[in-house]
């Protein structure tokens, strides 16, 4: 039952970040086939997407299992970034995610990728740098009244 | 242990101990009745008995069962378990940090979020100490947060 309810939690949170990938793709693509005149999004790139954030979801519990420190690790940070990397430009590439996209609008789509991976370890940090200035304002009120 | 309680009609309490030489037993028994003074009874690898404020000690830590003081120029042992440091000395800054550390919030000279839930804790002795995910949000509570 134990190994079952580990499972299940690592299931739940593999699904949530699976979901954050997978809205942040259809939302992206649905934003190029707009600039490039179409209103619709093929079911089929859906479903390659939805397996491709699932992929990299999974691999993401491996790399910062549920305790670890985002921040502290670089090794981790590099291999979770090349990771996004290979399976997000790979697939889009191979699969054929922005068909009639020029080679400027490639290297834009790669740009943003980047830009976004960069901008979740700044929100990270950003979060613990707020933390940190927070707890030692909170002891030097405590070492001061008490 | 032979615990005798003998009547008297002296004016003032007196406790005698009696024994060949300190054991652990006896420098237990020395140290709770001395921790009773709100200091805590403390001794060193030569059993050497010392009785240290609350405000001296740095952090305490769990080895082996047995309960170690840190100050910042030594290191004693102590008959009290964690819980019953923190307890006791809790409104003095006590805190556990830890299933095997209570730390002295006021030794602490900052402290820096982890991720994780976690948080480290930099002591003034140049030490660091973890503060693990079940306390630390009861540090933040502590510290008003």
């Amino acid at each position: 039952m134990e190994q079952f309810n580990r499972f299940y939690l690592w299931g739940v949170n593999a699904k949530y970040r699976m979901g954050l990938y997978f809205s942040a793709a259809v939302s992206f693509k649905g934003l190029v086939n707009a600039l490039l005149g179409s209103w619709t999004v093929e079911t089929l790139i859906l479903l390659e997407m939805l397996l491709a954030c699932f992929a990299f979801a999974c691999l993401e519990t491996v790399i910062f299992p549920s305790g670890k420190n985002m921040l502290s690790e670089g090794k981790r940070i590099a291999l979770w970034a090349a990771l996004a990397n290979v399976i997000f430009i790979g697939c889009g590439w191979m699969l054929r995610w922005f068909p009639g996209v020029p080679l400027w609008g490639a290297l834009v789509l790669v740009l943003f990728l980047e830009s976004s991976l960069g901008g979740m370890w700044y929100a990270l940090w950003l979060k613990e740098k707020r933390d940190t200035a927070a707890l030692n304002r909170g002891l030097r009120r405590f070492q001061s009244e008490h | 242990m032979k615990i005798t309680v003998e009547h008297t009609g002296s004016a003032e309490n007196e406790v005698v101990l009696r024994c060949p030489s300190l054991d652990e037993e006896m420098l237990g028994v020395l140290s709770l009745l001395r921790s009773g003074l709100q200091r805590l009874c403390v001794w060193d690898g030569s059993r050497q008995t010392t009785l240290l404020t609350p405000n001296e000690v740095v952090y305490c830590e769990t080895v082996e069962d047995q309960v170690f003081v840190y100050t910042g120029q030594a290191m004693y042992q102590t008959a009290l378990g964690l819980g019953e440091l923190e307890s006791r000395y809790g409104g003095l800054g006590f805190f556990r940090a830890g299933k095997s550390t209570v730390v002295n919030l006021h030794h602490i000279r900052n402290l820096e979020s982890q991720g994780a839930g976690r948080i480290q804790a930099t002591l003034a002795t140049g030490e660091k100490l973890i503060v693990s995910r079940h306390y630390a949000p009861l540090l933040r509570e502590r510290l008003g947060l």
